[in-house]
């Protein structure tokens, strides 16, 4: 018994190892920049005083901050609804079509999913390009919009963000239906067929043994959408660096600009640890809530 | 059996992924020598593109025939904070360009070799141009030396000014933009056609309306700076950019930038008669349009009045040296090349660069191109020096600025909103 337990410790020390190496290490140099005064000139004469919380209180007070965080939390909670809809309406779709149609669908998705994300976001920015971007052509053409040929959209914040949460959700779409599916598959067929004995009609099927039964998933793949959404980066930075005025600018890019563009590095590590508490709270928070209702042992 | 086995095949698939990691992290650590290996970023548009270099190299390797210089052309984006991080890892390049106004931030944050010591030994360095030299300096001392300078201009097509019936060149805006009407009248036919295509992002070509009526961006008062948008003179001007960029160009040029879809491209294809155009389009423009060679007319941008053309922002580059390379003495000796007049004559006649002091000019052949710029820079306006801007650049901020008012913001309100922004992020770095 003894020895079997060393040996468990001894297999799982590489992990631990690594683990510790790649994730606590620079979790514990993020944590101590974000209490020192950090600029660009740290970076080469290595000074760096401690500051206590100065950089959180200068995050904390400052009114783009909370203004920052708002919208982020209003840009996740219509990108995850939306892709955990989409997602579960894609994964319906895959269980009940035709081969071919399956095959087809599923050979989409992967490809949407293998694509880059820089690669995509430049590709939705040719389409949505004011002068010769295919949208414009293409909505212009339809006629219902109006003359749209010279449209800008990234002009105005609404449009931008809704552009930039379409393409977040189409980016996360493929993961949700894919996994989703993969749960589908496992649901005994037995609990389907009783089912239509008993009469029940397609809405109360979905309401009463899919979705319960793909609860533990759906728990799970909210959390990562959460998490995969706030810390969206490439889509807004390339599609809009955050602007025009600072209107699509999210956690994930301002923390980016303080670092890295305005050189303040102990406030960009304060916005960072800032995000990783609030989502670490949601996380456990949530997966707690599940456990709680015994859908999670 | 299956069971265990799994997990601990991964964990040594991991750890030999650790292992190699590990491996290639430690930076081969090279003696400072004689001989240490150069290596240079220059920037896209610039020398570096061009077969000027490989003479600025053979000539370095007559002084320096063991030192290997490899040039590596970096594009614009983001350089900012490319260049802090590879300067600051300690094993990036040994020589470094930058844009004027991002310059003042790497002589700030210590990155960069002082060369004041030397200064001297660059020629004519006592009649560098202040907008470049300037820069240049941090705390008295020199971290970085001109490199070129660089204007925009306007730049026409004679055809389609015959074309349209056009005899006389513009004076002012108000007759810049009935060449504008008569151009569209024209050409009316080609799609998207614009008289004077105008970028709604380019504000490289909008801040000269704020400069004309002695509005600005942003201004110093006792080491504390702020926005200058939303005094009365910027706001006639933000007014008059957006009326020219309305009047001029193409509904659909106003939320994009000179470089999608590429300006010289438009021009080049008859979609526009008129660009301003930085030192390298003409070529470029003939290069895809060989019909268009002797087609190019230049001038100085018009402006309110007549016979005074609207400022321009006198940009350009500077160069310095990495404060980690390992051969200083090289990396001089190459800055002492390309700073030199023999390569800054090249400059000037085969990229339409400014040189970096007028001595430097050459007395014949110089371009219309040259021509035209020489004429416009007399009415200059240097960008603040001042290490905050270059977050303003990453951000892209004055692009999206310009392009909104061009697109029909209230200029009041985004003019507030501009101040707030540049003040917090020009007084956050450096002071």
């Amino acid at each position: 018994m003894r020895a079997d337990r060393r040996l468990a410790y001894a297999l799982i020390a590489p992990a631990v190892l690594i683990l510790l190496a790649i994730l606590a290490y620079p979790m514990a140099r993020l944590i101590l920049l974000s209490f020192q005064r950090f600029d660009s000139r740290s970076l080469f004469t290595g000074e760096a005083p401690l500051v206590g919380f100065d950089n959180y209180t200068r995050v904390l007070t400052d009114p783009q901050f909370w203004e920052v965080l708002a919208r982020t939390a209003g840009v996740t909670i219509v990108t995850v609804l939306a892709v955990m809809v989409a997602g579960f309406g894609l994964a319906q779709l895959l269980r009940k079509a035709a081969g071919w149609a399956r095959v087809t669908l599923l050979v989409g998705l992967v490809l949407i999913w293998a694509m880059p994300m820089v690669s995509s976001a430049i590709i939705w920015q040719w389409m949505f390009q004011p002068q010769y971007g295919v949208m414009n052509w293409i909505l212009t053409r339809l006629v219902i919009f109006g003359d749209l040929s010279a449209h800008n959209w990234f002009g105005n914040t609404f449009e931008a963000l809704t552009i930039i949460i379409v393409m977040v959700v189409w980016k996360g779409l493929p993961f949700v239906a894919l996994t989703l599916y993969a749960g589908m598959t496992q649901i005994p067929e037995e609990l389907y067929e009783a089912a239509a004995l008993d009469g029940a009609r397609a809405g109360a099927i979905t309401r009463n043994i899919t979705v319960p039964m793909l609860a533990p998933i759906i728990g799970v793949l909210t959390t990562l959408q959460v998490i995969w959404s706030v810390n969206s980066f490439t889509p807004f930075w390339v599609l809009t660096q955050g602007g025009p005025a600072g209107g699509t600018t999210t956690l994930s890019i301002y923390a980016y600009v303080k670092a890295l563009s305005a050189n303040d590095y102990g406030a960009g590590a304060a916005i960072s640890i800032l995000t990783v508490l609030i989502l670490s709270t949601f996380a456990i928070v949530y997966v707690r809530r599940l456990s709680a209702q015994g859908e999670i042992s | 059996m299956k069971t265990t086995l799994r997990p601990a095949l991964f964990t040594a698939i991991a750890a030999v992924g650790l292992l190699a990691a590990g491996c290639s992290g430690t930076p081969a650590q090279s003696a400072a020598s004689d001989d240490a290996p150069l290596t240079i970023w220059l920037m896209a548009g610039g020398p570096g593109e061009t077969d000027i270099i490989d003479d600025i190299n053979a000539t370095f390797a007559e002084e320096y025939p063991d030192v290997e210089v490899t040039v590596e052309v970096q594009q614009w984006d983001n350089i900012t904070t490319k260049l802090t991080t590879a300067l600051a890892s300690g094993n990036g390049p040994d020589i470094v360009e930058m844009g004027n106004t991002q310059t003042p931030l790497q002589t700030y944050s210590g990155g960069l070799l002082d060369i004041t010591a030397d200064r001297d030994s660059f020629e004519d360095s006592d009649t560098w141009l202040e907008g470049l030299a300037a820069p240049s300096e941090y705390d008295g001392k020199l971290y970085a030396v001109p490199m070129y300078g660089g204007t925009k201009i306007v730049m026409y097509n004679k055809a389609m000014f015959a074309e349209a019936g056009i005899t006389e060149l513009p004076q002012n805006l108000d007759e810049l933009k009935d060449v504008c009407a008569r151009l569209s009248q024209t050409f009316g036919s080609t799609p998207n056609f614009s008289g004077f295509y105008m970028p709604g992002q380019y504000w490289f070509s909008g801040a000269p309306f704020v400069f004309a009526l002695d509005g600005e961006l942003a201004a110093e008062d006792d080491g504390v700076w702020e926005g200058g948008l939303s005094t009365p003179e910027a706001q006639e001007g933000l007014a008059a950019w957006r009326d020219f960029q309305n009047s001029c160009s193409t509904p659909s040029s106003v939320g994009v930038n000179t470089n999608n879809p590429d300006q010289a491209q438009v021009f080049a294809d008859g979609g526009t008669a008129i660009i301003s155009a930085r030192g390298w389009e003409p070529a470029s423009v003939v290069e895809k349009n060989p019909e268009l060679a002797d087609q190019l007319g230049f001038m100085p941008m018009p402006g309110f009045e007549t016979g005074t053309p609207l400022p321009v922002i006198v940009s350009g580059s500077t160069i310095g040296i990495s404060a980690a390379t390992d051969n200083p003495e090289a990396a001089k000796a190459w800055l002492r090349i390309i700073t030199g007049k023999e390569i800054q004559t090249r400059l000037v006649l085969e990229q339409n660069q400014l040189p970096i002091t007028p001595a430097f000019m050459p007395e014949s052949g110089a371009t219309p191109f040259i021509e035209a710029s020489v004429e416009a820079s007399k009415y200059n306006k240097a960008l603040p020096a001042v290490p905050g801007w270059a977050t303003l650049e990453t951000e892209r901020y004055n692009e999206q600025f310009f392009s909104s008012i061009a697109a029909g913001d209230d200029t009041a309100a985004a003019a507030k909103t501009y101040d707030a922004h540049v003040a917090d992020v020009l007084n956050s770095t450096g002071n």
